[in-house]
């Protein structure tokens, strides 16, 4: 039988972590044999450099650069290591690569996403109107294309507000000065349109799943973050069982249709003690490899549906396990650093460097 | 609270994870607390369907303390799970 050949973007872990490195575990957890292509934009991305890292590195434009551009390096990087699947891990690839299913297809890619309409449904500027065709409940959200209307919808709304820009980054923003400065560095970075929303007090809630893209959940697994980041992050998580959660994570999948991995995060307002949606993230999360060391693979159960078009049952995750981030060091050594650096073929192969 | 009737547990109650320690993890919203021992006994005679006054009678049985005042501090125990949506 020929080995598993996959392809993997979102090395990064540390501070801010992504969720490939995860992903890339979970995969040799199931399948040992299988070759595993890194698809890193950093040489720094840490995940390069672990101990069940990738079999082989290569650098990417970044998706800002255009379809065109990405797929024809995704075909490149093919030559010189084979795949045949593809996962992109971070929200801008899903959105580039979502409607180029048939150009992969023609590379000898196969890749599972949402559709484009699908995502767009489920972007941060219009998440409000599909939340009202589920009967969920949003913050109350504006949408503005510059700072100048932002600055308006928050004065409209009243300080302190959250900014928020299309794809990352959010702040609490306090008054117009610091809504500019924040509002400028999201702009240059992700370019509009920009979110203004109304803080909500509560406890924050995250659920990540498998849409079978029928509106069906194939598995989810809920959790409650105990512990945050400077960013925001759950640096420490729990899992519960809320039916409640369950039946709002229902109805927003059968809404969409949602294809593959999924994380929906809500605030559980203190006022009224009801779920918020504040996101859709249209990828597996950084978390994603909690449930894996608990036995519950969702890439390796994803993996199946794209190649067989059914996975195994997953077992149901017990409340009351948890999480806590644990960054340790990873090591590596100029040369492996400069051949990702390099120009010529920025390849790294991990194994051959560690013989 | 009826202390009369053995009203069936509501589902939260029952999802609540005990340990011998006191220690309780409410699966539904993911919080936990550090029960004192008679709250301990409390919370399990409820998963059992007990009564308050049932409650009355195994918290003076268990401890040193009269029948008004044990009764007076369950009410007040009971408040505060209702607070939690537990009852």
């Amino acid at each position: 039988m020929t080995p598993l050949r996959i392809a993997v973007t979102g090395m990064h872990r540390g501070d801010n972590p992504q969720p490939g490195s995860s992903i890339v575990s979970a995969i040799r957890r199931r399948w040992p044999d299988a070759f595993i292509v890194g698809l890193v934009y950093d040489a720094y991305e840490s995940g390069i450099y672990a101990a069940d890292g990738p079999d082989v590195c290569h650098a990417m434009p970044y998706p800002t650069a255009g379809l065109a551009t990405y797929l024809a390096r995704l075909a490149e990087v093919r030559l010189l290591a084979p795949f045949d699947l593809l996962i992109p891990t971070l929200d801008a690839e899903v959105v580039l690569l979502a409607g180029a299913a048939a150009q992969l297809a023609e590379l000898g890619i196969r890749s599972l996403l949402p559709d484009v309409e699908t995502l767009g449904r489920c972007s941060k500027a219009k998440l409000a109107r599909l939340a009202a065709a589920c009967d969920v409940a949003v913050p109350l959200t504006a949408v503005a294309r510059d700072l100048g209307e932002a600055i308006h919808h928050a004065e409209s709304m009243g300080y302190p507000v959250f900014l928020k820009g299309p794809y990352y980054d959010a702040a609490r923003v306090d008054n117009s000065a610091a809504l500019a400065a924040v509002g400028a560095g999201i702009l240059a970075d992700w370019g509009p349109p920009l979110m203004v929303q109304e803080p909500v007090q509560g406890t924050e809630f995250n659920v990540l799943g498998l849409g079978d893209g029928l509106g069906g959940v194939i598995s989810r697994c809920a959790v409650r973050k105990m512990i945050l980041s400077d960013k925001g992050k759950g640096n420490g998580s729990i899992i519960v069982r809320d039916p409640r959660l369950d039946a709002l994570t229902q109805r927003l999948i059968a809404e969409t249709r949602w294809t593959g991995p999924f994380e929906l995060e809500f605030i559980r307002d203190r006022r009224d003690d009801g779920y918020r949606l504040i996101e859709i993230n249209p990828r597996f999360p950084a978390w994603v490899g909690f449930p894996v060391q608990l036995g519950t693979n969702y890439p390796a159960a994803w993996i199946d549906w794209m190649i067989h078009g059914r996975c195994a049952a997953l077992a149901d995750l017990q409340p009351g396990r948890f999480f806590l981030r644990h960054h340790i060091e990873v090591s590596g050594d100029i040369g492996q650093l400069s051949a990702v650096l390099g120009a010529s073929g920025d390849v790294y192969q991990s194994q051959s460097i560690a013989s | 609270m009826d202390s009369k009737t053995s009203p069936v547990p509501p589902s939260r109650l029952m999802d609540l994870m005990l340990n011998d320690r006191g220690f309780a993890f409410d699966p539904n919203s993911g919080e936990s607390y550090q029960l004192s021992a008679t709250g301990l006994a409390c919370l399990r005679g409820l998963q059992r369907g007990a009564s308050v006054e049932d409650l009355v009678t195994q918290v003076t049985a268990t401890w040193e303390i009269d029948k008004v005042a044990a009764r007076c501090d369950i009410d007040a125990f009971l408040w505060d799970l209702k607070q939690l949506d537990w009852l």
